[in-house]
């Protein structure tokens, strides 16, 4: 497996598409993922992507973020592209469903199924899905592509320059909004997933009573305003909108939060104490109260990092990287969200990856012994999937 | 300089020129292009809606000079033939200023893409910092407005009403002042811990049903629901143990920090007062048993012989002292009819000169009763006092000590018209 990454920030999508694909092309990619700036006529970006490269057997997927990070280099504007050349021991399907907006989780359904069928007799064994969470308020599609696809599924929201109006997700020369594209890769290759984020929990663990949606309404027979200002030791009438961002839930279906996810609150309701979040939370889940400061979020990529170096003992070597990383903590970190990929960079010196700052992630939780936890809709969170060729598999050529 | 590319459609190529007879996009775009063609209108068919795409000028034979726009940034640009050896320069000379624009226009569009995306993010932080900082603003103005308020009130009410009410009246006074302005509680209500459960003390404006907390909580203060707050403290009443009290407070508009802190400070002060009160009636009852002890202590009366008694006077003597064992001696004189007074001053520290008058108007007063009075133990500071006062001793008898002088009187009861001295 071989692996390219590239970099534009030119302003004419195709002039931008091209010079990705020129540099791209000495490996002949058999697919090309872009994460780019909102900024871009996408159909004219995939002209100039063609053109560079040279061909049009190559399958693009992709989506917009709010700005990239790269091997080299990260910005607001722009795009960043990878290239995966595996010699013809991967194969790569990839599918776009719109009408996300409709019901979120048939049309996840639908395109995870649509993947599989692809695929044929090709077990897909990892898969990396964008969607565009701009146009649903109910996100199901971690379940909807739960009910398509049984292996472990990362990837995260599309989004914009932080205008949240539209995003858009790529396969080809389909670029749309309101959709969800997944890409499955098959074939002989290894990979390792991990996620986290660095938030510390704190206080006691509460059970949701009440829910709906995005929305709690009680934890532990209390709102849940009123629950989180227990657990901080502050009154309720003491949140402010500073609070967004810093506080956040740490979710799991058990009281001893294995297999964990965490949910931002997105705004709370004072007259009835319920919160709002980033993504839906159950009843009966559990959850603790999380707050977060910057070198906390950093220090959750060494996290990220650490769970994904214990795959070494696989004598496992990545090739290329995918990172998703929330919007969020770009806002968070301000100026130090570059350190975010300095860190990805120094625990991995020239591994060709790209990556953007998205409205949710997803991923499995990788456990110690190698196994992955169901698909997880995560929030704050920073996913990191290294690709690389299955142990004793010859370099592609 | 961007990637330039010099393309001829036409098989007889200037020189300098690549012949691509049917050149496609990939050829035409990524960077500037000059193109040749005798034939530039089919050309222009031929490319469509790419011209509108491409970056670069078509040179084709005409009249020198003349130009057109085939695109928003594809010119035609005519040459003569004798041009065609210094195409590729004349190309250049041509396109070069646009190149220059191009990438200008490109680095300009980047930083303006660039600022506004920095001047979106400090106007979101802007009003979301303005947004917080009003709300923090406005809050802070009326809670200090109302904590000013609800201090000069409690002051008041510390210096005037609490103070000259009886402890009766103050369960009244409590939830009154509570639902007064400028508090505007809705509704106050005090509890005392009684029997098996809490004894209403006084209510005063609407309060909707609250469940009273188990009696002995350990919380001091506790919000029931986000508009009501029950305080828990000790009211000692005189004479009897502290009992648990409650005092719930409503707010329609909800309770806050201010609220809170103000009615834990109450309680505090109202405890306190009752305390004071209690213990103020304990030191009144102290005081009053003292007094009598002391009294009762200061004129022992001690018969000493049938008819006789000695009065020991014992440590320092005041004039409001001795004017009390006067009144009580000479009670006990008339009423017990006795015959014989000894005033011991054996015990006795110091007396000033009204002191000593008084025991010798005694004196005289119990012969005035048909007794006799001795005065006994007297030191020579009294005695000098005495002799200060130009007392007569000859009035009064006197004796070294009881025992001398029971001595005497006896033996003169013993003798038949035994002689009074004095």
């Amino acid at each position: 497996m071989r692996a390219l990454s590239a970099t534009s920030t030119r302003l004419d999508a195709y002039e931008a598409g091209r010079e990705l694909g020129e540099a791209l092309a000495a490996i002949e990619p058999e697919v090309v993922v872009i994460f780019s700036s909102i900024h871009y006529d996408l159909g004219e970006q995939r002209e100039g992507l063609i053109d560079g490269l040279g061909r049009e057997d190559v399958l693009i997927f992709g989506g917009t973020g709010d700005g990239f990070f790269e091997t080299a280099s990260s910005s607001d504007i722009g795009v960043a592209a990878l290239g995966l050349s595996s010699g013809g021991a991967m194969r790569f399907y990839a599918h776009l469903e719109r009408d996300l907006g409709v019901d979120s989780r048939a049309a996840a359904r639908r395109c995870g199924a649509a993947v599989r069928a692809a695929a044929g007799d090709a077990p897909v064994r990892l898969a990396m899905v964008l969607f565009d969470g701009l146009a649903t308020a109910d996100n199901r599609v971690v379940e909807g592509l739960g009910e398509a696809l049984d292996c472990p599924v990362f990837g995260g929201v599309t989004s914009d320059d932080r205008k949240l109006e539209t995003s858009y997700v790529v396969v080809d020369g389909e670029a749309h909004a309101d959709a969800v594209a997944v890409l499955a890769l098959c074939g002989d290759f290894d990979f390792v997933v991990g996620v986290e984020n660095g938030t510390c929990p704190v206080g006691e663990v509460g059970r949701v009573d009440a829910a709906e949606g995005n929305t709690i309404l009680r934890i532990d027979g209390r709102s849940a305003l009123e629950f989180v200002a227990d657990r901080l030791g502050k009154s309720p009438d003491a949140f402010t909108h500073q609070d967004i961002g810093v506080v956040n839930f740490q979710c799991s279906a058990r009281a001893d939060m294995r297999d964990s996810l965490y949910r931002s609150i997105a705004q709370w309701r004072r007259e009835s104490g319920a919160l709002e979040t980033f993504g839906p939370v159950e009843v009966g889940q559990y959850v603790r109260v999380a707050l977060v400061t910057s070198d906390e979020l950093l220090a959750g990529i060494d996290g990220v990092l650490d769970g994904v170096g214990g795959a070494a003992d696989r004598a496992f070597t990545p090739v290329a990287a995918l990172g998703i990383s929330c919007a969020g903590r770009k806002w968070f970190l301000g100026p130090r969200f570059a350190e975010e990929i300095e860190a990805v960079r120094a625990r991995f010196p020239g591994l060709p990856i790209i990556g953007f700052p998205s409205l949710g992630e997803i991923s499995p939780r990788r456990r110690g012994d190698g196994s992955y936890s169901r698909n997880l809709f995560h929030n704050v969170s920073f996913v990191l999937t290294l690709l690389g060729a299955a142990a004793g598999a010859p370099e592609a050529t | 300089m961007s990637r330039r590319r010099y393309i001829s459609v036409d098989a007889e190529a200037p020189p300098g020129f690549e012949v691509i007879s049917e050149p496609t996009r990939r050829d035409l775009r990524g960077g500037m292009v000059a193109l040749w063609s005798r034939d530039p209108d089919a050309l222009v068919a031929r490319l469509g809606p790419l011209c509108a795409k491409i970056r670069g000028v078509l040179l084709c034979p005409g009249e020198v000079g003349r130009r057109g726009l085939l695109g928003p940034h594809l010119w035609r640009y005519e040459v003569r033939d004798e041009a065609l050896p210094l195409l590729v320069d004349l190309a250049d000379a041509f396109l070069e200023p646009y190149d220059e624009i191009f990438e200008l226009r490109d680095a300009l569009a980047l930083r303006d893409l660039e600022l506004a995306r920095e001047r979106g993010d400090r106007m979101t932080l802007v009003d979301k910092l303005e947004t917080e900082t009003k709300a923090l603003r406005g809050l802070l103005v009326a809670r200090t407005a109302w904590t000013a308020a609800a201090m000069t009130a409690l002051v008041e009410l510390n210096a005037g009403e609490l103070e000259r009410a009886r402890t009766a009246e103050l369960p009244a006074i409590i939830v009154r002042f509570l639902t007064d302005a400028p508090l505007a509680l809705a509704g106050a209500e005090l509890w005392f811990a009684g029997g098996y459960g809490w004894e209403l003390q006084a209510r005063a404006g609407a309060l909707r049903e609250v469940a009273l907390p188990r009696r002995g909580g350990a919380e001091r203060i506790a919000a029931v629901g986000d508009d009501t707050l029950i305080a828990r403290f000790d009211a000692q009443v005189a004479g009897g143990a502290a009992r648990e009290a409650l005092l719930v407070v409503h707010r329609p508009r909800g309770v806050d920090e201010a609220e809170r802190s103000f009615l834990l400070l109450f309680t505090l002060q109202i405890a306190a007062t009752y305390r004071g009160r209690a213990l103020h009636a304990a030191l009144g009852l102290a005081i009053a048993g003292k007094d009598a002890l002391i009294a009762e202590l200061s004129t022992p009366v001690i018969q000493v012989w049938d008819g006789t008694v000695c009065v020991p006077v014992i440590g320092s003597i005041e004039a409001e002292r001795a004017a009390q064992m006067t009144g009580a001696l000479l009670d006990a004189v008339a009423a017990r009819g006795l015959r014989h007074v000894i005033v011991d001053f054996t015990g006795a520290a110091t007396m000033d000169s009204q002191t000593v008058r008084r025991f010798t108007d005694l004196a005289r007063a119990i012969g005035l009763l048909g007794a006799s009075c001795t005065f006994t133990g007297i030191s020579a500071a009294v005695a000098q006092v005495l002799v200060g006062l130009g007392v007569d001793l000859r009035e009064i008898a006197t004796e070294r000590s009881v025992d001398a002088a029971l001595r005497r009187l006896v033996g003169d009861a013993a003798r038949p018209g035994g002689r009074r001295r004095g």
